[in-house]
């Protein structure tokens, strides 16, 4: 997997227009930062243990790769069908910025896996980049977007482009050597 | 109301974790099982390659013959012979190089050899009316190896006389027919074999290199054919994986050709179809569950042909900067695959003489079991070791 496809793929993913929807009410700057800041932290987290987890799993990075496809075609295709819906109050945890910010609306089980293979496909470093870029993303989305509407719109066009991402990413792993 | 938002809270919470497990353990279960490598240690490859080769020698006939087929569940032999693998087999024992070896390698040539008849300007080993072009090319590969281990050149003449037949089999579009008819001194045409054309293309590599260089070129011109036509005109889909054209693109890059962009293409695409298919065969445990996801485990034939396959396109990578960068997965898959290998064998110290050292499927095994598997084996051998310099290995007889 190349940064950029790996780049547009966990971009696609994450869904900012999406995530908006998710999280009632909208956060500030601050809460949105801290949110986005812990999220990173938990895929740098994952990036860099990719390694030790594969070998100790006795999976290849190429079998990695298309679990990774796979996952992530499945939740962007439940996500083209299936509208969001804000996260329960009850979930916040003091600011919202922990939870459910970042868990577990920014912190999701299909980006896990994405990034146990970016992780050990680009390196930990570029992964964590990625990974941030992503969540900055999300999270500054759902500071500045103001429609929900046009929010739930883009998150279906998004989540089309995931899907196409996600059958890219499966195909590298299954032609991959 | 506090109660039902403290039950939408848990319902939630609950979904969440159960989303969490459900694709940590559904992938574990289902997709990325674990890829068994085995045994994947040089020593027990080596030790592997060894006792494989001894199955077959053990279980050779005073003929010359072997051992065809063998039922370990009942303890019988099953009869029956297929003269293109008693030629492989033949080979796989020369490909080893080794002196103890040479005997019974030699009471397999000699069957055949004794079996020789006129065909397209040269010789053919057979004497149906219909005889199988692959018979000859594999008994080519396998004196030029003992060629290259001895220095002995008492077969140059006949190996010469292969050759010219083996090119009477080229139709100009580079495809190789499969059978020859004897009575009519022309192949039959339309006769195709997804096998025969990489075992005529290797033969004439090896014999170009050893015999005459003219006779690389015509594996050349197969090469070309393979590369771009093969799939499409044989009507093989998907794509098949040939380990006989990954032997000779590799002794041909070793001689010095330079192979083109789409026979380079096409190597790539092999290689990315043998890790394919390795890759899952290594999650098969022949268990309920995982038979009923992953199938059966595949016979140690299929399993060495995927080897032959990677270790000579890892080979070939070493030679042609082009293919560099898969050089290191066909190694790790390689050895993978080398390791699985040691570990499926039948014990060395199992008392059945005739199950010990050998490769089973569904308690039968057949003598390419042993051919492909010590083969592959043999040829992993260097993937454990990377200071070991690819210019080295400019045969297959290299020893271990």
């Amino acid at each position: 997997m190349t940064v950029l496809l790996a780049c547009f793929v966990v971009v696609a993913v994450l869904n900012p227009p999406r995530r908006v929807c998710e999280i009632d009410p909208r956060p500030d700057v601050q809460v949105a930062a801290a949110g986005a800041a812990i999220a990173a932290g938990a895929y740098l987290l994952v990036a860099a243990v990719s390694g030790p987890v594969l070998g100790a799993l006795d999976i290849s990075d190429a079998n990695i790769r298309i679990a990774a496809g796979l996952v992530v075609a499945i939740r962007a295709l439940v996500d083209v069908v299936l509208p969001p819906k804000p996260e329960p109050p009850g979930l916040r945890v003091g600011s919202g910025a922990l939870a459910p910010l970042a868990f577990p609306i920014l912190v999701r089980p299909e980006m896990a896996v994405l990034m146990l293979s970016v992780g050990h496909d680009i390196g930990v470093w570029r992964a964590g980049l990625v990974a941030l870029t992503g969540v900055a993303l999300a999270a500054g989305a759902m500071v500045v977007w103001s429609s929900d509407r046009s929010a739930r719109l883009t998150g279906i066009a998004v989540s089309c482009v995931a899907v196409v991402a996600a059958v890219q990413v499966t195909l590298d792993g299954v032609l991959d050597v | 109301m506090p109660g039902v938002r403290r039950s939408t809270t848990t319902r939630r919470l609950l979904w969440v974790a159960a989303t969490w497990v459900l694709v940590v353990v559904g992938l574990r279960v289902v997709v990325v099982l674990a890829e068994d490598c085995g045994d994947a240690d040089p020593d027990a490859v080596a030790a592997a390659h060894e006792h494989g080769l001894d199955w077959v020698t053990r279980n050779q006939l005073d003929d010359g013959t072997f051992l065809y087929r063998y039922d370990r569940s009942t303890g019988t032999d099953l009869g029956g012979y297929n003269v293109v693998r008693h030629a492989g087999t033949t080979m796989a024992l020369y490909q080893s190089a080794d002196p103890a070896l040479r005997a019974a390698a030699d009471r397999g040539a000699v069957w055949l050899l004794d079996q020789l008849s006129p065909a397209g300007g040269g010789l053919v080993v057979g004497e149906e009316d219909v005889v199988s072009v692959g018979t000859t090319a594999l008994l080519t590969a396998g004196l030029i190896l003992r060629r290259d281990a001895t220095g002995s050149t008492e077969y140059d003449e006949t190996l010469d006389a292969f050759g010219r037949f083996m090119e009477a089999t080229i139709a100009p579009s580079g495809a190789v027919l499969a059978r020859w008819d004897r009575r009519a001194d022309a192949p039959v045409p339309g006769s195709v074999s997804p096998f025969f054309t990489g075992e005529v293309m290797w033969a004439l590599s090896l014999l170009g290199r050893s015999i005459d260089p003219a006779y690389s070129d015509a594996a050349g011109d197969i090469l070309a054919y393979i590369a771009d036509d093969r799939d499409e005109v044989e009507g093989y889909w998907p794509p098949m994986s040939d380990h006989w054209a990954a032997y000779a693109m590799a002794e041909l890059a070793a001689q010095g050709e330079v192979l083109t962009d789409s026979e380079i293409a096409y190597a790539r695409r092999q290689a990315q179809t043998f890790g394919m298919e390795f890759r899952w065969d290594s999650q098969r445990t022949d268990t309920t569950w995982n038979w009923l996801i992953r199938g059966p485990r595949t016979s140690g034939a299929s399993l060495g042909t995927l080897g032959e396959g990677i270790t000579n396109l890892w080979i070939l990578s070493g030679l042609d900067d082009r293919l560099v960068d898969i050089r290191e997965p066909l190694a790790e898959r390689g050895r993978c695959l080398a390791g699985q290998l040691a570990a499926r064998q039948v014990d060395d110290t199992n008392p059945d003489d005739r199950a010990r050292g050998a490769w089973f499927f569904d308690d039968v095994t057949q003598v390419d079991d042993q051919q492909h598997a010590a083969s592959a084996l043999l040829l992993s051998i260097p993937m454990f070791d990377l200071t070991i310099d690819i210019t080295d290995l400019d045969t297959e007889a290299e020893s271990p």
